[in-house]
């Protein structure tokens, strides 16, 4: 009797275990859930709002995290700066790291000192990126009083 | 025989409409739904859309603000923005006031009096509440009074055109739309801003644009 109980412990604390195995990290998920969607966008930055893009997969193993990248395309540099009239200027370079022509669409929201929202949301800038090629995507707030700016892009539709 | 043939072709056009009936489709159907203007919708062809005039729009006037020979001067320019001189010479039937519209709208409420927007699509009207003031018909108003209206020093002009192809086999077709914005100096002639916007579409069925 004391042999079975031992014995369905074990097989309780394997089944336990698994079940964990299978469970997300408290950083991302795994599968259609990846990092970027339970992370928060910070200003001044860039980022993948279409996780086929760009993605980083964390799923907890019984040897530890695994962490998987998913890159389509990348982001090879990015700066801001203001236009002589005083606007912000947002640009980033775009690569393209497939076979295939991409089309990614962009999106820009500036914000003034306080981060406070300027209700100056541009409309969607396609950018046509050339397989395994380069492409620049770049926006200008409308007016001076914009001091940070969110960039979010996606594949064109 | 000849009333047994007649008696037959009355009995089975008889017994046919009495086959025949009316059906009434009284499934929900698809009900009307909301969609973003700004990205393509259920319904997609090659002509301009909802989504291109936004983007077009956009992007005319963020280039139009970020031009220091029209935000910087001392004294803000007096412009004309409306379709008098903003034609259509695509294949695609759309409505230019959309486009110039949109634009004017959306740079006055940017540029805060940086530019000065003359409304010369309604001098008529303005002409007539001079006149009835000059009358005396009704007083001169809360504001001012001035001498003439204004006088503008830059007009917008533009074309739209398109370039089509068609797969004869596939019925596959594609269009290629070039829209151009002017900016005319009003006293030189010269142009002061040029904007352009370019796309090109494919579909293998075209929509109607109505």
């Amino acid at each position: 009797m004391k042999r079975t109980l031992v014995m369905a412990s074990a097989v309780a604390a394997g089944l336990a275990l698994t079940l964990a195995g299978c469970g997300s990290t408290q950083n991302g998920y795994s599968g259609s859930h990846p990092v970027q969607r339970t992370t928060t966008n910070e200003l001044n930055t860039i980022v993948f709002i279409d996780h086929n893009l760009n993605r980083t997969d964390i799923t907890k193993t019984l040897t530890g995290e695994k962490v998987r990248d998913t890159v389509k395309v990348t982001l090879d540099r990015s700066g801001m700066s203001n236009t002589a009239t005083g606007q912000l200027e947002v640009w980033t370079m775009i690569r393209n790291r497939t076979d295939y022509d991409l089309q990614i669409e962009g999106k820009a929201l500036f914000f003034d000192a306080n981060q406070t929202p300027l209700m100056d949301e541009s409309m969607w800038r396609r950018v046509y990126v050339p397989a395994n090629g380069t492409a620049i995507y770049k926006e200008t707030s409308l007016n001076d009083r914009a001091e940070y700016f969110l960039v979010e892009l996606r594949e064109g539709r | 025989m000849k009333y047994f043939v007649m008696t037959a072709a009355l009995a089975s056009t008889m017994v046919l409409a009495g086959c025949s009936s009316t059906t009434i489709d009284n499934s929900a159907g698809r009900a009307t739904v909301y969609e973003d203007a700004r990205s393509p919708g259920k319904v997609q062809g090659v002509g301009v859309e909802s989504q291109d005039i936004m983007a077009v729009t956009d992007q005319m006037m963020r280039d139009m603000l970020s031009n220091p020979q029209l935000v910087s001067r001392e004294v803000a320019p007096r412009i004309i923005i409306d379709s008098q001189y903003f034609t259509n010479e695509s294949s695609s039937r759309i409505n230019k006031n959309m486009l110039t519209d949109r634009l004017r709208i959306n740079l006055n409420r940017a540029s805060n009096g940086r530019l000065v927007f003359v409304g010369r699509e309604y001098a008529d009207m303005v002409e007539k509440e001079r006149e009835l003031k000059r009358m005396g018909v009704v007083d001169g108003g809360t504001i001012r009074t001035t001498q003439a209206t204004a006088g503008a020093d830059f007009r917008l002009v533009g074309r739209i055109m398109s370039l089509d192809a068609m797969d004869t086999r596939s019925q596959e077709r594609s269009r290629y739309h070039q829209i151009t914005f002017e900016l005319v100096d009003l006293e030189l002639g010269t142009y002061v801003w040029s904007g352009m916007y370019e796309f090109q579409k494919s579909a293998q069925d075209d929509v109607i644009y109505r």
